[in-house]
């Protein structure tokens, strides 16, 4: 960082003018008008304030730039979208033009005038079968084809895919950043602890951390889904539980990096010299150690959007996310499970499946950008 | 906001400065993106193309120098603006003599030192203009012009370098033999690795190591500072160059470890009969290596001579200053003589004496425009309108 | 223009009630520390407290050790002996230079005074106080009295924090100024210091080692410090800089009354403010007198060398050099003898085992070598 910021080397406390007028400052006046000031050589010099200086470097990656531009079209796309829609999150769609062609069969025994049952060789009763075509009016609009009414058509249950897409994207999206809120802070806690106190509360929170980072996360979210059904939990309530189980197998990175950073910073001289000035110890973490930790948990909080979003989208995929009634994008993608789905209709699947590459994507360019934003040793 | 545009040279953003003016605004940030990425495309393209020999090939002034550097201009293409670190900067180094460079941090010695070797960062920083004329014995090279990859046979072979931090300066996965032996191999081609190895121990036991074998098979983390800085010489000499280039070579080390440097730096360049570009920020350094001194300020060189003359009649107001301002063992004063305010940072500098505000004995002429050489002596030369006899316009 | 006359005249006002109220509050604690101090350590040292007043800060016998190379149980099987039984006394108000190369201990020497790291032996007493016995809190509230400044000035600010915040928190911890006060009581100090009072609310990056280290000095004087450990301050400074601060620190010595650790590997520096100069080599001082006498006549071999390395900024001075052989030995197996044994011109038999005396050779000159009379 020394060398991009020498370029904002400023200040002498005497600026020698000789052709300044001579007027002798009163006791009462400021010691330093800016003013003059500027006209110092050393001075003459500004800089970047330090956000102008992330904004810059950030912005100079044109992937960081159109990682925001996807960012912010999903979130308008998720939240604003849904006003103009006319379909809500489950409407079925009975109003169409489409001809509904009800074929209804029914298994008549054949009769003689008399009304005798026709009997065959066997003597087993002879039987027709009649099938009834009929036009219903209000037929469920299911798996319909892109049309202008359906942008991307209907899915099985006749929902309208592209209101669906927008509504899932609302599940993702929040859920994401509410799981990458709480892993921040839990790591934020158990990291800092481990790093400031070191010695055993180090060797103790570092094993947990250990420990959660060994367990195989998926099989045993599988079997919570299983478990959660098997005692009745209000399918409703299954998305905060979701979030829950994430967010414990989650935290681990972040206390991981928080701990790094803040036994590397705790060796600063700037930490020695809030230790020889008395500072009190929450004062030094909160004040000194978190401020300069938060660089990094940003671009890992953006970094780790993206895989909240992934993993959620193969739990729902595995039928263990949001229930099937609400739209996620991974539950859109279940869909394909059946062969059919998969063969021929590929407006069910392939919307949600791009929604979710580009989330990830933006995610990740933001995040990159934004490591080389906030790295003082990048020269670029 | 107001702001001017005003197209310099090289269309330098320059802003009237304006109530908090500390921090540039958005608009102006982008401005000056702008003209960096614009300046430093075409520069890129202007070395990107193939350059024929005739373009580079030139004469020397003095076929007595090894180096010329003539109005030298490196820039720095930063987020604040065009840092000139090198600002027009003229010397030059005689065969077989050592010349110190001296100044403070951000004075643009360094940056002269890079652009010798073509070392800039690019693409921050580019040489812009003037040229470097290197003396190859049968010819003369301006090294501003040259191609890359005709660079790349001068560096190491016809001008080495010896860096301040001997830390870092070696490959730490590599033991000492392999990076001198590299060293030969890559020069000289036709070399067997056992002539290299030879040739690798004989340079060791040149640069006052006892154990040559011992440290040849060691990894650099293995010695210490003084060592590395010794095996730094030594791999520098391997390919008997006709400049060294001693960037601040002893700034990292302790005084004994220094003086021990220092005398193996002066020993050897008796040995091999060639000239040493001694760069440091140490006055006594300068006094105990140096036969010609080149004190420069803000990119600038303010004051050149001889050692005796810059020591014992130092003109230029800095060179006193900052020859008042270094206590010395045994010369008692009560307070120290201060050079007041801040090293500026060569950004957007005004067009006259950088060191005016700073300096006590001012005059009206100094208003104008920056000063001009005045020549003292042979070889003493000094930019000030103190020693500006005729007293005529500034431009003269 | 109004806002600053009330400034001011508020630092004004500050600056009497302070006075006041620091020695208000500093009365009170020596006194009940004292106490049970006295009792114990009486009985347990064969010396007493020191009886001078003038004496500000007495080190005796301090020892810092750092474990290295530890088994596979973490049991320490060696130690760097960065501080090896060193004892110095400071007269309130005067200045001592610590001399030495890298690797010596002179910066674990003046972290250890400041209890920044737990000595492993030896007693400081700063005001009549042996500070490796009090309690935390205890030392918490001592600290504002004794401060350091360091030799990075990059690294010792924090980052993310405006100059004001930075200079003004500790004081806001301690409450050593009124709420309400102390703005005008940070930009009192900034001035004292040299920096004008826009740099309030600016950030570290922005400034140049010179004006950080004049923040370094003010954030530490803004306490109202008797003891400041210098920590190398002006070593990553420009040599016109380093004049500035060098009389920065001179002058807020006379105004303030403050006593210095002047800790630096540059002589002249060292030679210039220092009333006194001890000399270390791997841990242990190996000579001690007053700057006058040590400069004039050297008499540890390693002082002399030490002294005739520092090159001379006149081409005509060739000052006879005394070139040291070899390296500074690797403090963890540092030498038996007189550990400066491998490397001296003068080196006898005796030296290579029995480690020489400190021994006072008249007017306070001590220094510890077998070329002078043991007994």
């Amino acid at each position: 960082m020394e060398e991009e910021f020498k370029a904002g080397e400023i200040g002498t406390e005497v600026p020698i003018i000789p052709g300044d007028v001579p007027q002798p400052l009163p006791e009462s006046e400021p010691p330093h008008e800016p003013e003059e000031e500027i006209h110092s050589l050393a001075d003459s010099v500004r800089s970047l304030s330090p956000m102008q200086l992330v904004a810059k470097r950030f912005f100079r990656s044109k992937l960081s730039i159109v990682g925001l531009c996807i960012i912010i079209f999903l979130f308008a796309f998720c939240w604003i979208g849904p006003l103009f829609s006319p379909y809500e999150e489950e409407t079925k769609d009975y109003e169409t033009d489409r001809l509904n062609i009800v074929v209804s069969a029914i298994e008549v025994e054949m009769t003689d005038e008399n009304g005798n049952v026709v009997l065959d060789d066997n003597g087993d009763p002879v039987v027709y079968t009649v099938y009834r075509v009929q036009r219903s009016e209000k037929g469920v609009d299911d798996l319909a084809a892109a049309s202008p009414e359906h942008w991307f058509g209907t899915d099985k249950q006749g929902y309208d895919v592209f209101t669906r897409i927008m509504y899932g994207g609302r599940v993702s999206l929040s859920l994401s950043l509410i799981v990458v809120i709480m892993e921040t802070i839990l790591g934020i806690i158990f990291g800092g602890l481990a790093g400031y106190f070191g010695k055993w509360v180090d060797t103790l929170i570092m094993r947990i951390v250990d420990i959660f980072s060994c367990i195989p996360s998926l099989p045993l979210l599988l079997i919570i889904g299983s478990v959660l059904d098997g005692i009745g939990v209000d399918v409703n309530n299954r998305i905060y539980f979701m979030m829950i189980f994430l967010t414990l197998f989650g935290w681990t990175g972040i206390a991981r990096i928080v701990r790094g950073q803040i036994l590397s910073l705790r060796e600063q001289e700037f930490m020695v010299s809030a230790t020889a000035r008395g500072l009190s110890t929450p004062r030094k973490i909160f004040r000194h150690l978190v401020p300069n930790v938060m660089p990094q948990l940003i671009v890992s909080m953006t970094l780790g959007l993206g895989s909240v979003i992934l993993t959620e989208a193969s739990l729902s995929y595995l039928g263990l996310g949001v229930p099937l009634t609400k739209a996620s994008w991974g539950g859109m993608i279940n869909d394909v499970k059946d062969p059919m789905v998969l063969q021929n209709y590929l407006n069910l699947w392939v919307p949600p499946g791009i929604c979710i590459v580009l989330a990830v994507l933006g995610f990740n360019f933001i995040g990159d950008g934004l490591r080389d934003a906030f790295d003082p040793k990048s020269k670029r | 906001m107001l702001f001017q545009k005003k197209k310099q040279e090289n269309a330098t953003v320059k802003v009237a400065p304006k109530g908090d003016a500390h921090y540039l605004t958005a608009k102006e940030s982008r401005e000056i993106a702008k003209s960096n990425a614009k300046i430093i495309r075409e520069l890129e393209k202007r070395k990107k193309r193939h350059v024929p020999e005739e373009e580079y090939l030139c004469e020397m002034k003095d076929p007595q120098n090894i180096v010329e550097f003539d109005d030298l201009h490196t820039y720095f293409f930063t987020d604040a603006g065009v840092s000139k670190a090198v600002d027009g900067v003229t010397f030059s180094i005689p065969k077989g003599a050592t010349v110190g460079v001296v100044g403070e941090s951000g004075c643009g010695k360094s940056v002269t030192s890079l652009s010798l070797m073509q070392l800039v960062q690019a693409p921050q920083g580019q040489i812009v203009s003037g040229s470097i004329r290197f003396n190859m014995g049968d010819k003369a090279y301006d090294i501003a012009k040259m191609p890359v990859s005709e660079m790349q046979k001068i560096r190491g072979k016809q001008i080495a370098m010896i860096f301040q931090e001997p830390m870092t300066s070696l490959n730490p996965v590599f033991r000492i033999g392999y990076q001198l032996d590299e060293m030969v191999l890559l020069h000289q081609p036709g070399c067997t690795k056992e002539q290299a190895r030879e040739h690798s121990l004989e340079m060791l036991k040149l640069v006052g190591i006892a154990a040559p074998e011992r440290v040849y098979k060691c990894y650099p983390h293995e010695l210490s500072g003084g060592m590395r800085q010794r095996v730094m010489i030594a791999i520098a000499l391997s390919c008997d160059p006709r400049l060294i280039i001693a960037d601040e070579p002893t700034t990292a080390l302790d005084v004994t470890i220094q003086a021990q440097i220092l005398d193996l730096l002066r020993e050897i360049k008796e040995k091999i009969d060639g000239s040493i570009m001694l760069i440091t920020h140490d006055l006594g350094v300068i006094a105990e290596m140096a036969d010609y001194v080149v004190v420069m300020y803000a990119g600038r060189v303010i004051e050149t001579g001889t050692t005796e003359e810059i020591f014992h009649s130092p003109l230029h107001p800095y060179t006193v200053g900052l020859q008042k301002s270094k206590p010395v063992v045994k010369r008692k004063v009560d307070r120290l003589y201060n050079i007041p305010g801040q090293v500026p940072n060569p950004i957007d500098m005004p067009n006259y004496c950088y060191f005016k505000e700073r300096c006590d004995r001012c005059t009206a002429k100094c208003e104008g425009d920056y000063p001009h050489f005045i020549q003292v002596s042979p070889t003493h030369r000094v930019a000030c309108y103190l020693y500006d006899k005729e007293g005529g316009e500034p431009n003269a | 223009m109004r806002e600053a006359m009330q400034e001011q005249e508020r630092a004004a006002d500050e600056q009497a009630m302070l006075a006041a109220s620091a020695q208000a509050s500093e009365e009170p604690v020596t006194d009940e520390a004292e106490q049970p101090l006295a009792e114990e350590s009486v009985p347990a040292a064969e010396e007493h407290l020191p009886p001078d007043p003038d004496v500000l800060l007495e080190v005796r016998h301090l020892k810092k050790y750092f474990p290295a190379n530890k088994d596979f149980f973490g049991r320490p099987k060696a130690f760097v002996k960065a501080v090896d039984d060193v004892s110095f006394k400071i007269k309130a108000g005067t200045t001592l230079g610590i001399v030495g190369e890298s690797g010596c201990g002179k910066t674990t020497l003046g972290r250890t005074i400041l209890r920044l790291q737990p000595a492993t032996g030896g007693e400081i007493f700063f005001d009549g106080r042996d500070i490796n016995t009090l309690k935390t809190a205890e030392m918490n509230a001592l600290r504002p009295q004794m401060q350091i400044i360091f030799q990075d000035p990059y690294s010792s600010l924090s980052p993310r924090m405006p100059i004001g915040e930075i200079i003004g928190e500790a004081v806001a911890q301690h409450k050593l100024v009124p709420k309400s006060e102390r703005k005008a009581y940070v930009l009192d100090i900034m001035k004292k210091c040299g920096l004008p009072a826009h740099y309030f609310e600016r950030y570290p990056h922005e400034f140049s080692g010179g004006q950080r280290q004049r923040i370094c000095i003010a954030t530490a004087l803004a306490l109202k410090p008797k003891f400041v450990v210098c920590d190398e301050p002006v070593s990553a400074l420009d040599v016109s800089i380093q004049a500035q601060i060098i009389n920065l620190l001179k002058d807020l010595q006379e105004k303030m009354n403050l006593t210095y650790i002047f800790i630096s590997h540059d002589l002249s520096v060292v030679e210039h403010i220092s009333n006194q100069v001890g000399v270390m080599y791997l841990g242990s001082l190996v000579e001690y007198a007053n700057t006058g006498d040590i400069f004039d006549n050297p008499m540890h071999p390693y002082t002399e060398a030490l002294f005739s390395a520092v090159p001379i900024p006149d081409p005509d001075a060739h000052s006879k050099r005394i070139i040291l052989s070899g390296d500074i030995p690797s403090p963890i197996n540092a030498p038996s003898g007189c550990k400066f044994h491998t490397r001296c011109n003068h080196c006898m038999e005796i030296c290579k085992e029995v480690s020489p005396k400190f021994r006072d050779y008249g007017n306070g000159h001590m220094v510890a070598c077998h070329l002078y009379p043991q007994d």
